[in-house]
């Protein structure tokens, strides 16, 4: 099939925080620059990020990027690239500095600077005690973020391409990337974005649980674009499940509640966090604070007639503190939960909040692959493994990682394209009907499946064999079931074919890529047997070699998921820093 | 198997601008257009179209009640969304 071509230096898939950081770089570099979105750019998903973003500034009292990447390392439970992760912490002030001067409108101290708060697994001197190192606007950072980062976009000439969906990644014969070919949503049609260079910038996709915290457009587009065109997923055991997702909603309550003095509280009143996490109590990194209320809720301590969720406190801060720094929880928790948390806590569980691991990068943006860069193709922000989060990400390091590495892959791409080597070339005609066929197939499905039914049974799937607590008979059986959930997504069935604004299409087309997320996820968790991070078995045995089940001898390693077979493969973590020494292996404990 | 409507492109268009970046907003659009789609006319769904161009931080504030909407035009889909 014949279709329409536009020509670009860049082309970005996703328009977030992580896509239009990059897409400034590109295109104030005077480079064309086209940034495709399913929705207009400051309706992203990083919208939702409420807590902050960390940086060493040490504006309220000392603190050290070398501290930072201290507790990320540790937040990982060593499973992070220390290389990356130095890289990170030690960018952290300047990124944070330069949206600043984009107008990021940040809480000020009484002094004028930046004001910042304490964050769950945020520690000064290597892990002593709490630092105050997030730095935020009120409680809608994440909104202050993308308008500033769009403001900065339309003055940079930063082409958008609103309500588009990418389909496809386009790749030459010897792995080169082309390009990607996408579908306007308002026409159905088809063209091809042919660019030196392509970066994706596609968020998460925390839908592939039934209970998530994550909006409905968090499908994964990136990442099953990816695993068709052969690239390797990294490290896709490891989801966040944050601690405090109102019950039965899934909406987020952010971590800033327990930075501000929020308590956790079980059925007898008694603040459990201080059994499990002496020093960080209920400021404790997330999967700790997450397998905690579990553990809570199955020993018969939960809350709630059906003994199935913890309670949040924070009845006893002044309510000028609740209203002034955490105004829209109290919304969020009388709407989703019926409760005014002035007045009573919170009902919370752990909920499905974010992806450790994606499309396999260096700190630089680069897809890696086997070993080598993939030319021509580059990842940023939850869709890419740095990996700087490793087997655990801490609140504000998503913010942060989407700014940084943004902006590095950003630079990265802008000396590609200028550099030697980057030239357009030809889009072979099979990578173009791959994408084309695969939009045929619906439009001419007969008596298949429903695409509301199979993405449920994905999500309820994924939620029952693979959650927080994750168990070897369970898995096992899940890998088998997702399998076969696979088939009836190969043969959804839309009844609506019209071609203006089709959402029945587009929702059987993300749940082809949300259904490649799942099989990673599941198939790299089933063969992962220790515990590590966000990844608990309860048959990794704690012993004084494997403490807490993780098993560094034979586990300290990225898994790598290939779409083709399902076949697993590892990598080394890398255990050198950029600079300074390797923060050795040690148990993980708050 | 459950067939599904079809509907206008008007409708299609309102439906996928709700797809906002905020989980509430999908909770509550989701809602509201099981109960109430059908039933409203082009003219509520041209005036919807334009209030979902508003931020999502800003939509939620009157969804979620702590801000009052000030636009006339639309209070009254902003109390409908509220009810659903």
């Amino acid at each position: 099939m014949k279709v329409a071509k536009r020509t670009f230096d860049a082309v970005i898939v996703g328009a977030g925080g992580a896509g239009m950081r990059a897409a400034i770089q590109l295109s104030e570099a005077g480079l064309k620059t086209a940034v495709l979105s399913k929705v207009f750019p400051t309706r992203s998903h990083t919208v939702a990020a409420q807590g902050g973003v960390s940086a060493s500034l040490g504006n309220s009292e000392p603190d050290h990027w070398h501290w930072h990447m201290y507790d990320t390392v540790k937040g990982s439970d060593w499973l992070g690239d220390q290389d990356a992760i130095e890289f990170m912490c030690r960018k952290a002030p300047e990124v944070v500095v330069e949206l600043e001067h984009y107008g990021m409108p940040f809480d000020r101290t009484d002094e004028g600077k930046i004001y910042q708060r304490p964050f769950g697994g945020h520690m000064s001197n290597f892990g002593d005690k709490p630092v105050r190192r997030a730095c935020a606007a009120a409680d809608r950072t994440g909104h202050a973020m993308l308008h500033a980062l769009y403001q900065r976009n339309v003055r940079a000439n930063t082409q958008f391409f609103v309500e588009w969906m990418a389909l496809d990644l386009l790749r030459a014969p010897d792995g080169r990337v082309l390009g990607v070919i996408a579908m306007e949503m308002e026409t159905s049609e088809i063209v091809v974005f042919q660019a030196k260079a392509t970066l994706f910038a596609t968020g998460g996709a925390g839908r592939i649980f039934a209970s998530s915290t994550n909006a409905f457009i968090n499908t994964g587009d990136g990442l099953g674009m990816a695993a068709r065109a052969g690239i390797p997923l990294e490290d896709m055991e490891f989801w966040q499940f944050h601690p405090t997702g109102v019950a039965g909603a899934g909406v987020l309550i952010t971590e800033g509640v327990r930075g501000e003095g929020g308590i956790l509280r079980n059925a007898s009143g008694e603040r459990f966090m201080e059994r499990y996490a002496p020093n960080a109590k209920d400021l404790a990194s997330r999967d700790v604070v997450s397998r905690a209320m579990v553990t809570e809720i199955n020993e018969g301590r939960g809350c709630g007639p059906n003994k199935d969720h913890v309670l949040l406190d924070i009845t006893h801060l002044d309510p000028d503190v609740i209203n002034k720094r955490l105004p829209g929880i109290r919304e969020i928790s009388i709407q989703f939960a019926n409760v005014d948390p002035i007045r009573a806590p919170i009902p919370v569980v752990p909920t499905c909040h974010y992806q450790m691991g994606g499309i396999p990068t260096n700190y630089r943006g680069e897809v890696v692959v086997d070993g080598g860069v993939v030319p021509g193709f580059y990842a940023a922000g939850e869709c890419a493994c740095a990996s700087v989060h490793g087997a655990n990400r801490l609140g504000t390091n998503s913010l942060l990682d989407l700014l940084v590495f943004g902006k590095s892959s950003g630079e990265t791409m802008v000396d590609f394209i200028k550099g030697e080597g980057a030239a357009l070339q030809e889009i072979p005609q099979d990578q173009i009907d791959r994408a084309v066929a695969r939009v045929e197939r619906l439009d001419s499905q007969k008596g298949g499946s429903d695409v509301h039914d199979v993405r449920a049974l994905m999500q309820q799937t994924m939620q029952k064999h693979c959650g927080v607590f994750r168990f070897k008979d369970m898995l096992a059986a899940g890998v088998e079931k997702i399998l076969e959930v696979e088939k009836l997504v190969q043969k959804t069935e839309i009844k609506d074919k019209s071609k203006v604004f089709n959402t029945a299409r587009i929702e059987a087309l993300e749940l082809e890529n949300l259904i490649e997320v799942a099989k990673a996820t599941m198939i790299s968790a089933n063969n992962r047997t220790e515990s590590r991070g966000a990844h608990v078995r309860d048959d990794a045995v704690d012993s004084p070699e494997t403490p807490d089940g993780r098993d560094d001898a034979n586990w300290l390693k990225h898994t790598l998921w290939h779409r083709d077979a399902n076949r697993i493969d590892y990598k080394p973590v890398v255990m050198k820093p950029l600079t300074v020494d390797t923060i050795a292996l040690k148990k993980r404990a708050y | 198997m459950r067939s599904e409507p079809v509907t206008s492109a008007l409708k299609e268009r309102v439906k996928w601008r709700s797809r906002r970046g905020l989980l509430e907003l999908d909770i509550f659009f989701t809602r509201y257009y099981e109960k109430s789609l059908d039933a409203l006319s082009d003219a509520e769904l041209e005036t919807l179209l334009d209030m979902l161009t508003t931020d999502d931080i800003v939509l939620w504030s009157w969804v979620s009640g702590r801000e009052a909407c000030p636009v006339e035009e639309w209070k009254h889909l902003i109390a409908g969304i509220r009810q659903s």
